[in-house]
C-alpha cells in the first residue's frame, strides 16, 4: 500500500506542473475496476474553462462512471483528477470544497423527499456556505426563477413532474454557484413530453458560458449546444470529435453503429 | 456440578419446551393464515369481528395471558392442561402478529393476478388457493420463521406455570446448587443453540425472498 | 371455586397500585432500548473488525428469552458483587433484550434511504455530518417511526416480567392480592384487563404522536 502511494505522488508533481491552468477538469490515464469489471480504462480527457462536452455511448461503457470521479462519489483507482486546480484524490481533505464548485444533475432527481423546493435549494447554501436564511432564499428564488419554477417553491418534490423537479434539482446545483454542471443523464428518466423543458433550461445554460458535460443521449442538444463530442464504449474513449464532423463523419464503425441505433 | 452436567440437567427440559413449541406452531400456523385471509375478504362487521379478535391476540402480553388462563379460565369452568394453556396462548399470539403479515402479502399482490386467474375461468376459491396465496406465503416465510423464534422463546414462560421445560429445569438445579454464572450461561446457551441457527435463517430468507421468488416461479 | 365478579371489582384498585412502577419501566426501557440499539448499528457501521462482533452480540440477544436474560442479570451480577435495585436490574435487562431488535430498525430505516439522497447532498458540498444530519437522519426517522412506536408498545407489554425478579409493577400488585386473599382467579383477570386496556391507550397515544409530529407522511 505505502510504496505505491509514494510511488503517485512522484507522478503528481510531475503532471501538476504540465497542468493547463485553462481546463476546468483534466482527466489524465483514469482508470477504475468494480472488483474484476473494469469500468474505466486509461480515459484521458481535458475539459477546458467555459467548454460544453457532451459523452455519449452504450449502457455500462462507462460514461456515467467518468463524470461521478469528476466528483469523486466515485474514486478512481489509478490516474489523475484536476478538478479546477485540484487534484482528487481518495479521502482527500477539502473534497467538499471543491464539491461546491462542482453541480451535479442526476438521472433519478435526487431531490429531498422530506424539504420543500426552497429548503431543498438552500440546504447547502446554509449548512455549507454559512449564508443565512434570508440571502440563502434570495439567492433560491432566482435561480428557480431562471429555471421557471419559482412559483412551486413551497412545494415538496413529490408534488411536482419529473421535469418540474429536474428543473428544481437543476437550479439546487446552480445555487451553489458552480464553476462547472455535470449532468448524468439529465432526461432518461423522464416522460417524453417532459424533456424539451429540461433540455431548454440547460441549453439556456449553455448559452451563458457554463463550462458543462452532460452524459446524455439526446443528440439534437448535443448538436446544438456542444463543442465536442466524446463516444465511449467498454470503459474507454473511442472517439472525440467537434458536432459537426462526429455527426457527418465519425471515423469509427462503433461509433457509427451506436449513431444508427439511435437513429432507429 | 460441571459446566457440563449443569447443561444436561437443563437440556432434561428440552422435551417440554419441544412440545409446547411444536403445539404452539400448530395453534400459530393455521390461525395466522386463516385470520390473514379472512381479514382481507371480508367486509362490515365479519370484518370488524376478526380484527377484534386478531387485535386482542396482538394487544395482550404473553405473560399477563398465561396466568389468566391458567389462573382464571378454571373458574370459568373452562380446564386446561398447561401444556395447552402455553401452546395456545403462546401459539396464538405468535399466529396474531404473522396474519397482519398474510393479509399485507395478500393486499400487496398485483390485482392482474387475480384478473387472469378468473379470465381463465377459475373460481374465486380456486383464485386463492392456487394462485394468490401460494404467491403470498412465500413473501411471509421470513415472518414466519421469526415469529417461530418468538414462540420457542416464548416457551420459557410456561416454566411459570409449572411446565418443566428448561427454564424451569435450570432454575430446580439453582435451588440446589449455588453457581448462578453456570446455570443461567447454561441456560443461554441452550436457548442459543436452537434459536441462533433459525435467527440466521431468518436473515437470509429477509435478504434473498426476492431471488427465492423467482427461482421457486422459474420451477 | 367460581369467579366472583363483585371481588373483581373490588380488588382493581389494588391491583392499580403497580400502575406507575409499569409505567415508568416500560418508559425508561424504551429509552436505554432505544439509545443501545442506535449504538449497535452505529458500532456496525464503525469499521470491519467490530462489524461481526456485534452482529453476534444482535443475534444472540434476539435467540435468547428475555426471561432468561433478566434471570441471568439478576443472579449473576450479585454474584459478582453488584447489588442492584430489582427495577434497575430489570430496566436494564429490558433496554438489553430490546436494543436487538431496535438496533435492527435503526439498520432498516437507514438502509431505505435511497444512495442518491446521500451522493446529492455530497455533491453539493455538503460535508458527512451535515449530509447525515439535514438529509439521511430526517427521511430515516420517518422510516423508523412506525416501528419504533410498535417497539415501545412491546416493551410495554414485556414489563410484567420483571414481577418474577419482585419489581412491584402490576402484575406484581396482582400476585400480592392473590396471595394475601388465596384466590388466583379474580387478581390475574383483572391484571389481564388492565394491562389490556393499558396497552390498547398506549397503542392509541404513540399513534396519535406519531401523526402530530407528522412522521407517518406518506415517504417519498
Amino acid at each position: 500500500m505505502e510504496p505505491e502511494r509514494t510511488e503517485r505522488r512522484t507522478l503528481v508533481v510531475e503532471f501538476t506542473q504540465k497542468a493547463d491552468s485553462r481546463a476546468a477538469v483534466l482527466i489524465e490515464g483514469v482508470s477504475k475496476w468494480f472488483g474484476t469489471f473494469q469500468a474505466l480504462d486509461k480515459v484521458s480527457l481535458n475539459v477546458a474553462v467555459g467548454e460544453r462536452l457532451v459523452i455519449c455511448g452504450p449502457s455500462g461503457s462507462g460514461k456515467s462512471t467518468l463524470i461521478r470521479c469528476v466528483n469523486q462519489l466515485e474514486t478512481h483507482d489509478e490516474g489523475r483528477i484536476v478538478v479546477s486546480g485540484a487534484e482528487l484524490r481518495p479521502g482527500m481533505r477539502g473534497l467538499a470544497e471543491v464539491r461546491r464548485d462542482v453541480g451535479m444533475v442526476f438521472q433519478q432527481f435526487n431531490l429531498f423527499p422530506h424539504l420543500s423546493v426552497l429548503d431543498n435549494c438552500t440546504l447547502a447554501l446554509r449548512r455549507a456556505r454559512k449564508i443565512p436564511k434570508d440571502a440563502a432564499n434570495q439567492i433560491a428564488m432566482e435561480k428557480l426563477e431562471r429555471v421557471h419554477i419559482a412559483e412551486q417553491a413551497k412545494k415538496y418534490p413529490r408534488q411536482l413532474s419529473g421535469g418540474q423537479q429536474q428543473r428544481v434539482a437543476i437550479a439546487r446545483a446552480l445555487c451553489m454557484k458552480p464553476k462547472i454542471m455535470l449532468f448524468d443523464e439529465p432526461t432518461s428518466a423522464l416522460d417524453p413530453e417532459m424533456v424539451k423543458e429540461v433540455l431548454d433550461v440547460m441549453t439556456a445554460l449553455a448559452k451563458e458560458g457554463m463550462t458543462m458535460i452532460c452524459v446524455t443521449h439526446e443528440m439534437g442538444f448535443a448538436r446544438e449546444v456542444a463543442d465536442r463530442v466524446v463516444f465511449m464504449d467498454k470503459g474507454a474513449i473511442i472517439e472525440e470529435a467537434a458536432p459537426q464532423k462526429f455527426f457527418g463523419n465519425p471515423e469509427h464503425d462503433r461509433t457509427k453503429q451506436f449513431l444508427k441505433q439511435l437513429l432507429h | 456440578m460441571s459446566f457440563i452436567e449443569i447443561v444436561l440437567g437443563i437440556l432434561q427440559g428440552a422435551d417440554v419446551t419441544a412440545e409446547v413449541t411444536f403445539f404452539g406452531l400448530l395453534y400459530a400456523v393455521p390461525f395466522a393464515v386463516l385470520a390473514g385471509v379472512l381479514q382481507h375478504f371480508s367486509t362490515g362487521a365479519a370484518r370488524w369481528a376478526i380484527t377484534a379478535l386478531i387485535e386482542f391476540w396482538r394487544s395482550t402480553s404473553v405473560i399477563v395471558l398465561l396466568y389468566v388462563f391458567y389462573y382464571s379460565l378454571p373458574a370459568f369452568g373452562i380446564e386446561l392442561s398447561a401444556v395447552a394453556v402455553g401452546a395456545m396462548v403462546l401459539g396464538l399470539n405468535a399466529g396474531a402478529y404473522s396474519s397482519q403479515s398474510v393479509r399485507a402479502a395478500l393486499q400487496s399482490l398485483d390485482r392482474g393476478q387475480c384478473e387472469a386467474g378468473l379470465a381463465l375461468g377459475l373460481n374465486r376459491f380456486a383464485v386463492l388457493r392456487w394462485i394468490e396465496l401460494p404467491q403470498a406465503l412465500r413473501k411471509m416465510i421470513p415472518t414466519f420463521v421469526n415469529e417461530a423464534i418468538q414462540l420457542i422463546k416464548g416457551t420459557a414462560l410456561v416454566s411459570l406455570i409449572t411446565l418443566t421445560d428448561m427454564t424451569f429445569r435450570a432454575k430446580q438445579i439453582a435451588q440446589s446448587t449455588y453457581d448462578p454464572v453456570a446455570i443461567y450461561s447454561g441456560l443461554l446457551l441452550c436457548y442459543l443453540m436452537v434459536c441462533y441457527p433459525v435467527t440466521l435463517l431468518g436473515r437470509h430468507l429477509e435478504r434473498s425472498t426476492g431471488k427465492l421468488g423467482e427461482r421457486v416461479n422459474e420451477l | 371455586m367460581s369467579f366472583d365478579l363483585a371481588f373483581a371489582v373490588e380488588i382493581i384498585p389494588r391491583v392499580l397500585e403497580g400502575i406507575g412502577n409499569t409505567i415508568l419501566v416500560g418508559i425508561l426501557s424504551f429509552i436505554g432500548a432505544t439509545l443501545l440499539g442506535f449504538l449497535w448499528e452505529m458500532l456496525r457501521r464503525s469499521n470491519r473488525w467490530v462489524r461481526p462482533i456485534v452482529q453476534f452480540l444482535v443475534d444472540a440477544i434476539r435467540s435468547t428469552p428475555a426471561l432468561v436474560q433478566i434471570y441471568f442479570l439478576f443472579f449473576v451480577l450479585p454474584y459478582y458483587g453488584v447489588v442492584l435495585p430489582a427495577i434497575l436490574v430489570g430496566i436494564f435487562g429490558l433496554s438489553f433484550y430490546y436494543s436487538g431488535y431496535i438496533s435492527e430498525v435503526f439498520k432498516a430505516g437507514i438502509e431505505a434511504v435511497p444512495a442518491g439522497q446521500s451522493e446529492a447532498a455530497l455533491s453539493l458540498g455538503l460535508n458527512r455530518w451535515d449530509t447525515v444530519m439535514y438529509v439521511v437522519a430526517p427521511q430515516m426517522l420517518r422510516n423508523i417511526a412506525a416501528p419504533l412506536g410498535a417497539y415501545s408498545i412491546g416493551i410495554l407489554k414485556s414489563t410484567p416480567l420483571l414481577a418474577v425478579i419482585a419489581v412491584p409493577e402490576m402484575l406484581g400488585s396482582a400476585f400480592d392480592v392473590a396471595s394475601d386473599t388465596y384466590r388466583y382467579a379474580e387478581p390475574m383477570f383483572i391484571a389481564g384487563v388492565l394491562f389490556l386496556l393499558l396497552a390498547l391507550i398506549a397503542a392509541f397515544l404513540v399513534g396519535t404522536l406519531e401523526r402530530r409530529l407528522g412522521l407517518l407522511g406518506t415517504s417519498h
